[in-house]
């Protein structure tokens, strides 16, 4: 039972801190931060983000962030997104991106994530979802 | 947005779905965007004229837009992008972290790069040998390799914090070979900095 107790322990300590990184945030103006559960976090450059982070620029602000998989987005003034679901594995360049736009514009560049699947890389904003395959485009909320 | 893009969107559109405008990338490479759950029949999607923007059922307006006809707001959107990534490789000796002559260039192509993207780069380091030795040697090799390269990047200035390093060993090669090879393109360093 001990043993049992320590092995499933050292399960929960490896996957404590092993959130995963998924982004940085390369630039910054004005006011743009990040909704982490109930944590505020000022944005900055190289700032890493992870799953279910909520990117937040404010009236007068901006926010531009590279993905892991070198995926690109630029949030204008405005703007909400959240970073629903982002899986990615480094070794077969596959995964789900799924990001909702709530309110505001985004510039997005597809990448390795979206040439894994039809429908990988998903943008949803209220009432629609864009499946990105490639290119790059500017979404702005209904 | 302007307020008059805006109320142009409102009389073109009914107003409820979202605004796409797509381009091709940097390399010229066409957007390819699929509408999956498309706004209700009339609203608009926005597709500028190199698309390749696949509309699915309900009904989408498509309305080609020039590149010129971005307006300031849109232009300064994209342009805020960060710049895409770059991707390094360096070869090696057999069995050695001494990088081959004719990939020194590339070091200093590195260095260049990331010195250009200041502050917010990132790096992501991985090491490779050939299939010739013991795995566990070559696991250790390609360790090395990566670590003396993080190194190297570490004194030109780049926090630790800013860069990862893994040595993968013999099993991603770049070029497939019986175990026992010893061939020189699968003896690198591959970096990516964003």
């Amino acid at each position: 039972m001990r043993a049992f107790l320590a092995a499933s322990l050292m399960v929960v300590v490896a996957a404590g801190p092993a959130r995963a990184e998924i982004a940085r945030v390369k630039s910054v103006e004005g006011q743009a931060h990040v909704l982490r559960g109930a944590e505020r976090i000022a944005a900055s450059p190289g700032l890493t983000l992870e799953p279910g982070d909520r990117l937040v620029a404010p009236r007068a602000s901006r926010m531009s962030v590279t993905f892991v998989d070198n995926s690109r987005v630029a949030l204008g003034p405005g703007t909400q997104l959240a970073l629903t679901r982002f899986d990615y594995d480094r070794r077969s360049q596959s995964g789900r991106f799924d990001a909702t736009l709530r309110r505001g514009s985004v510039s997005v560049v597809a990448g390795l994530i979206a040439r894994s699947g039809e429908q990988a890389m998903l943008l949803r904003t209220r009432g629609s979802a864009l499946a990105i395959r490639s290119g790059r485009l500017i979404v702005s909320a209904p | 947005m302007t307020r008059a893009a805006a109320l142009l969107l409102l009389t073109a559109a009914g107003c409820a779905g979202p605004r796409v405008i797509t381009l091709p990338d940097e390399e010229g490479r066409p957007a390819d965007v699929v509408a999956l759950k498309p706004p209700k029949p009339g609203d608009t999607v926005v597709v500028e004229p190199t698309r390749t923007a696949r509309t699915t059922r309900p009904r989408i307006f498509v309305r080609p837009v020039d590149l010129a006809q971005l307006t300031p707001a849109q232009r300064r959107l994209v342009e805020a992008l960060p710049p895409g990534p770059s991707v390094f490789t360096l070869y090696y000796e057999e069995g050695t972290t001494r990088l081959v002559p004719s990939s020194r260039a590339q070091l200093d192509a590195l260095l260049a790069d990331v010195r250009r993207r200041g502050a917010a780069v990132d790096i992501e380091v991985s090491g490779h040998t050939d299939r010739k030795g013991r795995d566990a040697d070559n696991d250790q090799l390609s360790q090395d390799r990566a670590e003396v390269v993080l190194m190297q990047l570490g004194r030109d200035g780049v926090p630790l914090a800013r860069m990862t390093a893994v040595g993968r060993g013999e099993r991603n090669p770049r070029v497939s070979t019986a175990d026992g090879v010893d061939e020189p393109a699968n003896r690198r360093v591959e970096v990516i900095v964003r």
